[in-house]
């Protein structure tokens, strides 16, 4: 009787925790885009640009992550080169994101519970096929890297992703910004002239 | 004949100057980003959620295409909601309205056509927009909350809308109605959360390998 008691008690003390800490679905697609990536003085990789791209993220659930490793998919269209040379044939994606894994794990063996790191946690390695005669097209599955939603033990743990930062680079190039192409943000374009000489559609 | 010279001259310089833009460097990319969606998860602080008074079921921030020399007359920039909002005690009443803040790196470009942009080639990190979401009680309890992003007044000089800006690191936070900046009233920030199944894969959950 008594250990039914404090068993039926573990449950109540375990489920309003659950409820007081845990989001109750998992985040639908999200779709980020890619601006040129750019560096203090200018374009990071002034080699190479771009028209548009995206890089898309789908719903997450446990515990198919172990086994399903794609999570998502990212493109760069029209990509071009701005000075003469060659246009690559692969090019390289990589997400960071600051990771943290709830405090919380029912049977209390994830190692990485409450835990809060910032890791590369997927990489992609993008095709670019011709299209027309100076631009490719680039695009890839997005893969989790080793270390990252790969431990049967969390799969019970709610874990969270913010701070997420994509870019692509040359092919072999990661990590060095002279290579860096894109980046996730926003771009917005020049008009000519300014609103202060008149400019068209200008208050 | 002479027009058909002529023709064949003005096909000439075209293709010339087709050619000559082919090689000249650009460093532009040629069209603004359209509309980004980002979804939000519950806010983390090292030691777990930052606010611990409040959770919600989903939430998505719409960033609309920015197209100069629209910010500077038309100041909203996209759409944030929150849905299922609940208090994680009994006690704590649901609020009537959320704020948001978008921060993002702003680097603006080195070339100015007529040179009297202020920001040129800058590189800072400022507030891109801010929300006051308005939340309606449901019927289950939960509030669903909603605002439209504005961006603040004098983001953007007139006499930059001739210079493409590209913004980079974009940080997108809820947090409770005139608290933002404090972390433990922080309720959501853009990211991807994954729920969990149980039990773990090691104690034979349903769906593992």
């Amino acid at each position: 009787m008594r250990k039914i008691l404090s068993l039926l008690l573990g449950a109540v003390v375990v489920l309003a925790a659950q409820s007081s800490y845990a989001q109750a679905k998992g985040t639908a697609t999200a779709r980020l885009r890619m601006a040129r990536a750019m560096c203090a003085t200018g374009p990071c990789n002034p080699l190479f640009n771009f028209r548009a791209g995206s890089a898309q993220f789908k719903r997450l659930k446990q515990p198919k992550p172990l086994t399903r490793r794609s999570v998502g998919r990212i493109r760069l269209d029209g990509v071009t080169r701005t000075s003469p040379g060659g246009l690559p044939t692969l090019l390289d994606g990589v997400v960071t994101a600051r990771v943290n894994f709830d405090p919380i794990d029912p049977d209390g063996d994830c190692a990485a519970v409450g835990s809060d790191t910032t890791q590369v946690i997927a990489t992609s390695s993008m095709s670019c096929s011709q299209k027309g005669a100076a631009a490719v097209s680039c695009r890839g599955d997005i893969v989790l890297s080793a270390g990252t939603l790969d431990d049967p033990d969390c799969t019970d743990v709610q874990q969270y992703f913010s701070d997420v930062v994509v870019e692509v680079y040359e092919d072999g190039g990661t990590g060095d910004d002279t290579k860096k192409i894109a980046r996730n943000g926003i771009l917005m374009t020049g008009k000519t002239p300014d609103c202060e000489s008149g400019g068209a559609g200008c208050p | 004949m002479r027009i058909v010279q002529t023709k064949v001259l003005l096909g000439v310089i075209a293709a010339v100057v087709v050619a000559w833009m082919g090689l000249t460097p650009v460093h532009a990319q040629e069209v603004a980003t359209a509309k980004s969606r980002v979804r939000m998860v519950r806010a983390f602080c090292t030691t777990g959620p930052c606010d611990a008074g409040f959770t919600f079921q989903s939430g998505s921030a719409h960033i609309n295409r920015m197209k100069q020399p629209k910010p500077i007359s038309k100041r909203k920039l996209g759409k944030i909601r929150i849905l299922g909002l609940e208090a994680t005690t009994a006690s704590v009443a649901l609020p009537s309205s959320l704020e948001a803040v978008v921060t993002a790196r702003f680097l603006y470009d080195t070339v100015d056509p007529d040179g009297d942009c202020p920001n040129l080639g800058s590189d800072s990190v400022e507030r891109l927009a801010t929300s006051s979401m308005f939340c309606r009680a449901n019927v289950d309890g939960r509030a669903t909350c909603g605002g439209d992003l504005l961006l603040p007044l004098g983001t953007f000089d007139t006499r930059c809308t001739d210079v493409r800006v590209t913004m980079h690191d974009l940080d997108i936070e809820v947090f409770e109605f005139g608290m933002v900046g404090t972390d433990s009233a922080k309720i959501a920030t853009q990211g991807i959360s994954l729920i969990a199944s149980e039990p773990d894969c090691s104690s034979g959950g349903s769906g593992c390998p």
